[in-house]
């Protein structure tokens, strides 16, 4: 070889390149997962409260009033955060590498059904105009119909405020998901349910869905 | 027991096609990264060879000073050239070189005026063809009859500069070296794509031939204009007639004989580029097809030490970097068509929440972003080199065109040697 330093520094060179490649990207997937797990403390704080809540009630004797005010207060918080961290998981499915990502997922999983389950008893016990749906979707593969409930669901956040979406995979290895899936007797998705556990038909009757709903 | 009656070509098509299949359907987010890693890894490597090559050796290049002038035969193989070849003819007669023996022009059974333009140069001797079989052949003929030690081939679109012979004459009359290249470059360029065609000129007969020279890494001598020592390329076998890249047939093959191929950035000449991007396109299928066909042919170079830097990394270096690009594109194709058929298919809000990720939240992205950036400011550094090389000043003018260049050749480039490759493996015929 004429050149042999040549090859040898240039293998350096694309050494140092390739590292500070691999930190820089390491670096902005650290980053964003900071980011979520900053945002599921804050959406897991509304489960806290509500579970907090209980105790007091059983303790204190807190009044039917005085619970549902400060239930709705806490709980409309933790929820809209919930479905828009909901959203910014999806998003981010396909850029993560680390198994961190997984691992947020899972955590927020539950936190997101403890809020649904706890919207259900806050719309059985207090007045409210609040409409949970529950959105089952496919975890695993590519769901073209899934797009398009999302882009509905959307819509409908967008037009009636008091509705709150909690969206699951339906094939998720979590067995506490299961247990809901079983309830619903989910079986394809895109799978939305009411909060009266009526089944929508399709995704286009989403439109129909009033605003103000009991 | 089934068998499959099909021919070669069916069942390479079948293999590339089941392989391409295997690969996108493992493009996953991990895949994809992985991938991208890896053809930085080999882009990076070749870029800082270049560099560091290119530092190492700049300014340590030999005058080539001559102590007499041998005599040179120009020969240009014409069809259909009436719009160009009187310049070309003018600018050859223009050398500054004392010892051009003849001008040798071979007509090559044009159908429009050529014949008209040529008998308005009575001395230029013209070899006129009933039949057109190619300009391999009428190289030769005009080779089979030239006078001088060296031979110049010109071809009828191109414009030499009138310093350029006396360069190039000096180079190739250094012990060992077969021929001699110039400097190319775009021939007026007015359209946008003509001056995307000079930048990419500029970058590689400035930087890379420059570069490729000290280490004897020259693969072709282009067809717009070359020297040759008469006595070597005839020993040779003259041009082949049979190949669709003879300009790098020739090269190999006098690399393969043991010769070496200069170059000298003094010499330059400008060629007529493709206007339209279906032209270019035709053309460059045709080139990188080209060096398909010749890699197989040469490939006993592949590898071998024999060969030193060429055959050890500048050869293979290049097929390597023709696959990653191929792949890259492939990978940029399977991502934007996988969001082009969500818009198709009325997912409208799927997609706009696809492609409105912000920078930062995509890894796949970000992964190969720090290296897009800093193969940018490798190709600006080489841009400015170049032109170093060519004599030329940066202007903003000329940065603004090199920076609206980059994405959209890229592109351009990517696919036309990922046609090329998908048609050579499917044996599809030649195009002129």
């Amino acid at each position: 070889m004429v050149e042999l330093d040549v090859y040898v520094k240039a293998g350096i060179i694309t050494l140092f390149v390739f590292l500070f490649g691999l930190m820089f990207v390491k670096y902005i997937d650290q980053d964003r997962l900071d980011r979520l797990n900053a945002e599921l403390d804050k959406v897991s704080y509304g489960s806290e409260s509500a579970r907090l809540l209980q105790l007091y009630t059983l303790v204190f004797n807190l009044s039917q009033n005085e619970r549902c005010s400060y239930f709705g207060r806490e709980m409309n918080q933790s929820m809209v955060r919930s479905m828009e961290l909901a959203s910014l998981l999806e998003k981010e499915k396909d850029n993560s590498l680390s198994g961190s990502y997984l691992n947020i997922k899972h955590k927020f999983l539950l936190t997101n059904m403890e809020l649904y389950l706890y919207s259900r008893q806050y719309r059985a016990s207090c007045e409210t105009r609040m409409e949970s749906l529950l959105y089952f979707y496919d975890g695993k593969a590519f769901c073209p119909g899934c797009l398009v409930a999302e882009g509905r669901l959307e819509s409908l956040k967008q037009r009636c405020p008091d509705v709150r979406v909690f969206a699951f995979p339906y094939n998720s290895d979590e067995s506490l998901l299961s247990l809901l899936v079983s309830k619903y007797g989910v079986a394809t998705v895109p799978a939305i349910i009411r909060a009266n556990d009526e089944k929508v038909g399709t995704v286009s009757d989403l439109g129909a869905i009033s605003c103000v709903s009991r | 027991m089934l068998y499959l009656n099909v021919g070669r070509r069916t069942a390479y098509v079948l293999i590339v096609l089941a392989l391409l299949g295997i690969f996108l359907a493992m493009m996953n987010t991990g895949t994809i990264y992985w991938l991208l890693c890896i053809l930085t890894i080999i882009v990076t490597y070749s870029s800082a060879y270049f560099y560091l090559l290119y530092s190492k050796r700049k300014g340590s290049e030999t005058a080539a000073k001559l102590e007499s002038y041998p005599s040179v035969s120009i020969i240009i193989p014409a069809y259909n050239s009436a719009s160009t070849l009187a310049g070309c003819l003018d600018s050859v007669k223009a050398f500054d070189y004392p010892n051009v023996a003849e001008i040798i022009v071979v007509d090559d059974a044009s159908t429009d005026n050529t014949d008209e333009i040529l008998k308005r140069y009575p001395d230029v001797k013209a070899i006129r063809r009933t039949d057109n079989k190619g300009k391999a052949t009428a190289l030769n003929l005009a080779l089979s009859q030239a006078r001088g030690e060296l031979v110049l081939c010109v071809d009828s679109d191109t414009y030499p500069e009138m310093h350029s012979l006396k360069p190039l004459a000096g180079k190739v009359m250094q012990p060992g070296v077969a021929a001699a290249t110039p400097r190319v470059r775009a021939a007026n360029p007015s359209n946008l794509l003509e001056h995307f065609q000079d930048i990419e000129y500029v970058l590689w007969f400035g930087f890379f031939q420059y570069s490729l020279h000290f280490i004897d890494g020259l693969m072709v001598t282009p067809g717009p204009m070359s020297i040759f020592r008469k006595d070597i390329l005839a020993k040779a076998g003259g041009f082949d007639g049979t190949t669709i890249t003879e300009d790098m047939e020739v090269a190999l093959r006098l690399k393969d004989l043991g010769y070496k191929i200069s170059f000298t950035a003094d010499a330059v000449c400008y060629t007529v580029v493709p206007k339209t991007v279906s032209h270019w396109l035709r053309q460059r299928i045709r080139w990188y097809r080209g060096k398909i066909v010749n890699g197989v042919k040469y490939r006993h170079l592949l590898l071998n030490a024999k060969n030193e830097d060429f055959g050890m990394f500048v050869f293979p270096v290049s097929f390597l970097l023709e696959i990653a690009t191929v792949l890259a594109f492939i990978v940029q194709f399977y991502l934007y068509a996988q969001r082009a058929a969500l818009f198709a298919i009325g997912l409208g809000y799927a997609w706009l929440n696809s492609v409105a990720i912000p920078l930062d939240v995509s890894l796949v992205i970000n992964a190969p972003l720090i290296f897009f950036l800093m193969s940018i400011a490798f190709w600006c550094f080489i841009y400015f080199e170049s032109l170093k090389i060519a004599k030329e000043k940066l202007t903003p003018g000329k940065l603004a065109m090199f920076g609206v260049s980059l994405v959209p050749y890229a592109v351009l480039v990517g696919y036309a040697y990922t046609v090329s490759y998908l048609k050579e493996i499917n044996g599809s015929s030649y195009r002129w």
